[in-house]
């Protein structure tokens, strides 16, 4: 990437990869092909905790620094991230029992989840932070992505 | 695994403020789906009634101003589009904003019944001539619906957000005013028994609501649901820019529709057809780039939407261009029957199952196997209602052309939303009594079994 940008586009960029992985590994699952789906699956489970990860690491703890609200939306954006990560291990038991009813549903149901958490996340929590960072915006934004790469915190692992 | 709780956040942004905390409210805080799913209930209950009205009188296809069509279009639209409107909007809009509606637990169950009773009592007006009920159930519809419209403008004139989205809700409750206050002066006029009522007017009335209200919220909707769902490219940012002018034609038309003023008529409502277009051509593209393939009935019933769409903008060039009545009316069936209706059912759809299930994940503390969202609602029973809905909307289009079609339309029709009720109340069940048995059950440990 030649402009790396803000971590709000980096963050966002994962949020469209994450989409098309777990679309592409709910098809799968539909036509019976469960070593496609596992694999896909798979990746989309270690991207979404280093997701995670680097949300709650990092860039909750920077809002509720910046702003001083403790219990507002980064709570509620954790509690989303808990629901999600319920629904991974779901998706990943019906992947393993080759129950492409299962799976299809909670594939669904996370589908839906993620959409509407990062539709919120993309416009407003993460606006909200890059304008309280102002000057410290880049140097929050390589906090993140190092994270985000880096990272993979064990208490997140369903 | 953590252990999700139910979280203690909900009051940070109850008084509405968005600028201490942007984003204090969100599917977690929602008390209960129940104001939103009676809302849903009602508004399908009201567009079948309308079905029943025209399966009793077909004649209503025969004229726009015969008191059957006045009658259904507004049982349809007040008592039926109107309160699943709003009870989608108590979920919607907390998300596109991050503020929520303020819920007012005595007044909420008024002014949803207000809705229903309003148009009931307008169609009661309008089929027997009687004035009195005419005044009662515009009073009452009117005033519902100015005072939710007011609900939606407090929200929004505190929300900093200034996304795409944010806009076209606002464009959603322009349109709503412009189309209330056209039928206010309307109604002012049919009670004075004024001897002319501006046919101008009414088609503004008409135009504000559809383009503008109706328009403007599948147009929010849209932005948000057709790339995350369908998993597809989002629209081109010059498209949400041009949008935007969506109420500048709405007010240019209908000054000009007041003043006599020909030459900004046509235009405005060339700017309009040329918008709805744009947006179904885009929206079809997009559906078919989607990274979904899976022809459910939600898929089905954007592909409608998209088609209703350009077929109203069509529809509406051609009515506007020629004396021939009838293709006034099959534009009108188009919009409300075609792109209203089938964009309200696919959104049912999603919404429904999707919030039991966010309210039975939420309690599920004993980590139980609970109903998939496809088995909350069957899908096995979606898409025949959805393909029912598009068969009967296809020939409610057709029927001023063809007036024998016009009871198999309604039956039809009608059939699509006693299903859809029946559905609904059906899931709406089950979300009861799994909610009951998760409350009794004990939590359990560890995360799987
Ligand atoms: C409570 C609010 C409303 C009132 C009081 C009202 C009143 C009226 C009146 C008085 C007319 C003219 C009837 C005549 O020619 O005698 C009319 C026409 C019409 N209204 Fe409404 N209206 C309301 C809401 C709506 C809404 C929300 C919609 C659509 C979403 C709508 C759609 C229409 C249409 C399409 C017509 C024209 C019917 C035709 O051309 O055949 N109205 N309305
Ligand atoms: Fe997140
Ligand atoms: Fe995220």
């Amino acid at each position: 990437m030649a402009d790396p940008g803000t971590f709000v586009d980096y963050l966002t960029a994962d949020h469209r990869d994450s989409d098309t992985l777990l679309a592409w590994l709910q098809e799968q699952a539909d036509a019976g092909c469960f070593a496609e789906a596992r694999a896909a699956f798979a990746r989309f489970r270690a991207d979404t905790l280093a997701h995670f990860a680097a949300e709650e690491n990092v860039l909750f703890p920077e809002f509720e620094r910046l702003t001083g609200i403790q219990n507002g939306p980064t709570e509620v954006m954790r509690v989303e991230h808990g629901d999600a990560l319920a629904l991974i291990a779901d998706v990943s038991l019906a992947l393993e029992e080759h129950d492409a009813n299962r799976a299809h549903g909670y594939a669904e149901a996370l589908l839906i989840l993620l959409q509407q958490h990062n539709l919120k996340e993309e416009y407003i929590l993460y606006p909200a932070v890059l304008g309280a960072a102002g000057s410290n915006a880049a140097m929050l934004s390589a906090r993140v992505v190092q994270a985000r790469e880096g990272t993979v915190r064990p208490d997140l692992q369903p | 695994m953590r252990v999700v709780q139910k979280h203690r956040a909900a009051e940070a942004g109850s008084d509405g403020s968005c600028v201490s905390s942007p984003m204090a409210v969100s599917t977690a805080d929602s008390p209960s789906p129940d104001l939103a799913f009676a809302h849903m209930l009602v508004g399908v209950g009201g567009m079948g009634a309308a079905f029943a009205l025209v399966a009793i009188w077909p004649g209503a296809l025969a004229s726009r101003w015969h008191p059957a069509t006045l009658a259904a279009v507004h049982l349809f639209a007040v008592g039926g589009l109107a309160p699943v409107m709003f009870g989608a909007l108590f979920q919607f809009v907390p998300v596109a904003s991050g503020l929520a509606l303020p819920q007012w637990r005595r007044a909420d169950p008024v002014l949803l019944a207000a809705m229903p009773a309003g148009a009931s009592g307008m169609a009661a007006g309008f089929l027997t001539g009687e004035l009195a009920w005419l005044s009662i159930g515009a009073g009452l519809g009117l005033s519902a619906l100015l005072i939710s419209a007011g609900r939606l403008a407090f929200v929004l004139v505190r929300c900093q957000q200034r996304t795409p989205i944010v806009f076209a809700l606002y464009v959603a409750l322009l349109g709503l005013l412009g189309a209330l206050a056209c039928a206010a002066v309307l109604i002012v006029g049919l009670a004075s028994r004024a001897t002319e009522i501006s046919i101008a007017l009414i088609d503004w009335h008409a135009l504000w609501a559809v383009a503008g209200w109706v328009g403007g919220l599948v147009l929010a909707v849209a932005g948000m649901v057709v790339p995350m769902f369908h998993v597809t490219d989002a629209y081109p940012p010059a498209w949400g820019r041009w949008a935007r002018s969506l109420p500048l034609w709405l007010l240019a038309g209908s000054l000009g529709g007041w003043l006599g003023w020909a030459w900004l008529v046509g235009p405005s409502r060339y700017a309009l057809a040329a918008t709805a277009l744009a947006f179904g051509v885009l929206t079809m593209r997009l559906l078919l780039r989607s990274r979904r393939k899976a022809l459910d009935a939600f898929r089905i019933g954007w592909f409608g939407l998209a088609l209703g769409v350009m077929a109203t903008a069509s529809l509406g060039v051609i009515a506007h261009s020629t004396n021939d009545t009838r293709w006034g009316l099959a534009f009108g069936a188009a919009g409300l029957v075609g792109f209203a209706g089938l964009g309200v059912n696919a959104m049912l759809y999603r919404i429904v199952p999707f919030l039991i299930w966010l309210h039975w994940q939420r309690r599920n503390k004993a980590r139980v196997r609970l109903p998939l969202l496809h088995e909350i609602i069957p899908a096995a029973a979606q898409r025949p209602q959805m393909w029912i809905h598009a068969a009967g909307a296809l020939l409610l289009i057709a029927a001023p052309f063809a007036p024998e079609l016009a009871r198999s339309a309604a039956l039809l029709l009608l059939i699509s939303e006693l299903t859809l009720v029946l559905l609904l109340v059906q899931a709406m069940r089950l979300y009861r009594k799994n909610v009951h048995q998760l409350d009794l059950m004990p939590a359990r440990q560890q995360s799987h079994p």
